[in-house]
């Protein structure tokens, strides 16, 4: 085990990875929309040459909302399979990292129907299918996007009768689509060493020192940072990572109307 | 010897076809009326008497004198249990290791206290399969010669067990200097024969790195594993740089090869 | 020189003679309890990852956002003095805000290490610097904010998180005035340990 970190990380330094590529380049993945069709909204990421990797679906119920002129929007990560103590953890981790750099900045004023009465609430169930999924945040951030994207909620129009004060959800025609404008992606930078790597596979995050996760929106504005794993870092290499992040999210975001995407900095 | 029955897919509960007079060996059984009938799905084939169904997919059966790669996961008493990705973990004998100075001596209680320190958790090594006990069908590992033992300065590849063909030789070497072990588990060690340097230099690695995506797409592609194939697959493919060589086009390249059905 | 707004804390350590070791941290917003319990042994079914948990101790923090706090001391404490050991820490938020108090946890923290006698590489003290109009303001709400963990001797962050959108310059002003707090923090603390 030891000898295989040292392969890994003797690699990292000549930049050459055990996969071929160089430390700054991602694996090319392919986001598909619209494959549950039972789902008001749902998309699938598959990672070039290997099965399927992650689902997101999502549904809308009508509920009571908690914040007067806001919905609400429920997370849900799974592994699919048996999953181990360690994996449950893991997943309760990953999900308060997304809640925290992603989720937070969903417009929720956009599910209201009725001001503290009538709102949408959002379920975004996540499924995770390889087992050996890596770089997870970056990929789930990515797949929920696209899922959001795809999602049609029905127009509807809620009204108060004045004197009666019954509520009425009147359905009007057509569907409307979910605001994702200033809805950020995440995209980590890993520390091996001294050198800042992109896209880890499940290997080579055993071997990385400190995870930075950086949530980006699409004007290039940092929302959001959060280190993972014990690893000491110096304050310059967090400025010289939160401008690799910044590239990444650039390629990410003019990429992600495509379906595929893969970038690669110098 | 063995010898490939014709090449027909055959299923589970199917009659394999053969002269009278044969014996059922692996992935096959003898019903009532005497025929000898497949348990799995794949190609039949015999070893004189003895008739056979090599299974497509499944995991690793196992046979005395296959050289494998496996992982250690337990520290044991007087023994480590190794992964080899077969039904059940393989058993290493403390007695059935190679001692490093090359002694030949019977084990003492030091010996029990420094198991840690031949080989680790989480250590991969290559082994050969000793002896298979045919209740519970443990297998027994050994590391008696000096080409076995720890593995270092490489990379693990696994495959398909049925992909890796039989060969004489498990350790070769491909003309562009690349070190190979061919465990018959699947598990394929592609390395950097040389322990005299700290690092494995770029030009070796890139090597490496070429030969591991190859064999990744060989899996997938369904092409049987041999050093020859390699070779094949190899010279197919050297136009392509290393950071593009894992894409579908390179996997559409590599089926062309005469792929197994 | 921005006006820098920070405000006063005060410690006492030692309380629980049951714990191996306990401090009690106190600053304007938020009253703090940490414990440390161990190291102890540390039974664990078998399991095949067995020998990895036994080289080095292993962490089980019991307090709000545990995952940052074992995150941060994981690089601090030297689990491979401890084999087969555990080192339990537990902190309470007595008073103050949960979502606030995250830098002031981790103080408490590593006073209540300090007390227990626990090896780390280095003193891990937290603070958190945001803006708030014209001032930056030291573990106080403000947006934007960043949180940081560093280790005051060999200067490295080891705890990072920013929440609310921010610019480059923005980011490393705010982590230099984090830092240099924290420094403070130190200094406070070399002077009052008593």
């Amino acid at each position: 085990m030891q000898s295989e970190k040292k392969f890994i990380t003797d690699g990292i330094k000549q930049n050459c990875r055990c996969d071929g590529r160089g430390i700054l380049s991602s694996r090319r993945i392919k986001i598909e929309k619209g494959v549950c069709t039972l789902s008001p909204g749902s998309a699938q990421l598959n990672i070039e040459l290997s099965s399927p990797h992650i689902i997101c679906g999502c549904k809308l119920e009508i509920g009571v909302p908690e914040v007067e002129d806001e919905g609400i929007v429920n997370l849900s990560i799974e592994l699919a399979g048996k999953s181990l103590m360690t994996d449950k953890e893991r997943m309760a981790e990953v999900k308060s990292l997304i809640e925290m750099l992603m989720l937070n900045y969903f417009n929720k004023k956009q599910l209201c129907i009725i001001p503290g009465r009538k709102c949408w609430k959002l379920f975004i169930d996540v499924e995770i299918l390889d087992k050996d999924a890596s770089n997870l945040i970056e990929h789930i951030s990515l797949t929920i996007t696209s899922a959001l994207e795809d999602v049609k909620v029905l127009a509807t129009e809620g009204i108060v009768n004045k004197n009666t004060k019954e509520e009425y959800i009147e359905i009007l025609d057509g569907t409307v689509r979910i605001n994702i404008d200033e809805l950020p992606i995440i995209t980590t930078v890993a520390q091996i060493n001294t050198s800042s790597v992109l896209d880890l596979t499940a290997e080579e995050e055993g071997c990385a020192d400190s995870l930075l996760h950086f949530s980006i929106d699409k004007n290039g504005t940092i929302k959001g940072i959060i280190k993972e794993n014990p690893g000491r870092l110096a304050v310059d290499q967090v400025l010289s990572a939160a401008n690799i992040a910044k590239e990444v999210a650039a390629h990410i975001f003019s990429d992600l109307g495509t379906g595929s995407i893969k970038y690669k900095l110098s | 010897m063995e010898i490939e029955i014709e090449r027909n897919l055959v299923m589970p509960g199917d009659v394999v076809p053969c002269p009278t007079g044969s014996m059922p060996g692996y992935g096959t059984y003898q019903n009532e009326v005497g025929e000898i009938v497949s348990n799995v799905m794949g190609y039949p084939a015999m070893y004189n008497r003895l008739v056979c169904v090599n299974s497509l997919r499944g995991c690793y059966i196992g046979e005395t004198g296959n050289v494998v790669i496996g992982r250690i996961s337990q520290v044991g008493n007087k023994r480590w249990k190794v992964d080899i990705g077969a039904s059940q973990e393989a058993a290493l004998q403390l007695s059935s290791i190679d001692l490093p100075t090359g002694e030949h001596r019977i084990r003492s209680e030091e010996d029990q206290l420094h198991m840690r320190e031949y080989f680790n958790h989480n250590d991969l090594l290559s082994a050969e399969v000793q002896s298979k006990s045919q209740e519970g069908k443990a297998i027994n590992l050994q590391t008696r010669s000096s080409k076995f033992g720890k593995l270092k300065n490489g990379m693990l590849v696994v495959v398909s067990p049925n992909l890796v063909a039989r060969m004489r030789q498990h350790f070769c070497q491909l003309n562009n200097e690349v070190d190979i072990i061919f465990g018959r588990n699947g598990w394929i060690w592609v390395y950097y024969n040389n322990t005299n340097e700290l690092e494995v230099p770029l030009i070796r690695r890139q090597q490496i790195v070429r030969i591991s995506c190859l064999l990744k797409l060989m899996n997938k592609a369904l092409v049987m594993i041999s050093p020859e194939k390699i070779q094949q697959v190899f010279e197919r493919t050297s136009d392509i740089e290393l950071e593009d060589l894992l894409a579908e086009s390179t996997l559409e390249r590599i089926k062309d090869i005469d792929a197994v059905e | 020189m921005e006006e820098l707004v920070a405000e006063a804390w005060s410690f006492s350590k030692s309380f629980d003679k049951t714990a191996s070791g306990s401090a009690y941290l106190e600053s304007q917003s938020h009253k703090i309890l940490a414990t440390v319990n161990g190291p102890k042994e540390y039974y664990e079914l078998s399991s095949s990852e067995e020998y990895v948990r036994h080289s080095q101790a292993t962490l089980q923090i019991e307090s709000a956002h545990s995952q940052f706090i074992k995150s941060a001391f994981g690089s601090t404490i030297l689990v491979d003095r401890y084999p087969k050991a555990v080192i339990e820490i537990k902190i309470q938020i007595i008073e103050g805000k949960e979502s606030t108090a995250l830098p002031l946890m981790i103080n408490a923290a590593t006073l209540s290490l300090l007390d227990a006698g626990i090896e780390m590489r280095d003193t891990l003290i937290a603070c958190s610097a945001a803006r708030n109009g014209e001032k930056i303001v030291i573990n106080q709400e403000g947006s934007p904010q960043v949180i940081v963990g560093y280790l005051v001797n060999t200067d490295e962050i080891v705890m990072l998180q920013e929440t609310g959108g921010i610019d480059q310059e923005r980011l490393a002003e705010l982590l230099r005035a984090s830092i240099d707090s924290c420094k403070t923090f130190f200094n406070y603390l070399q002077n009052n340990f008593n």
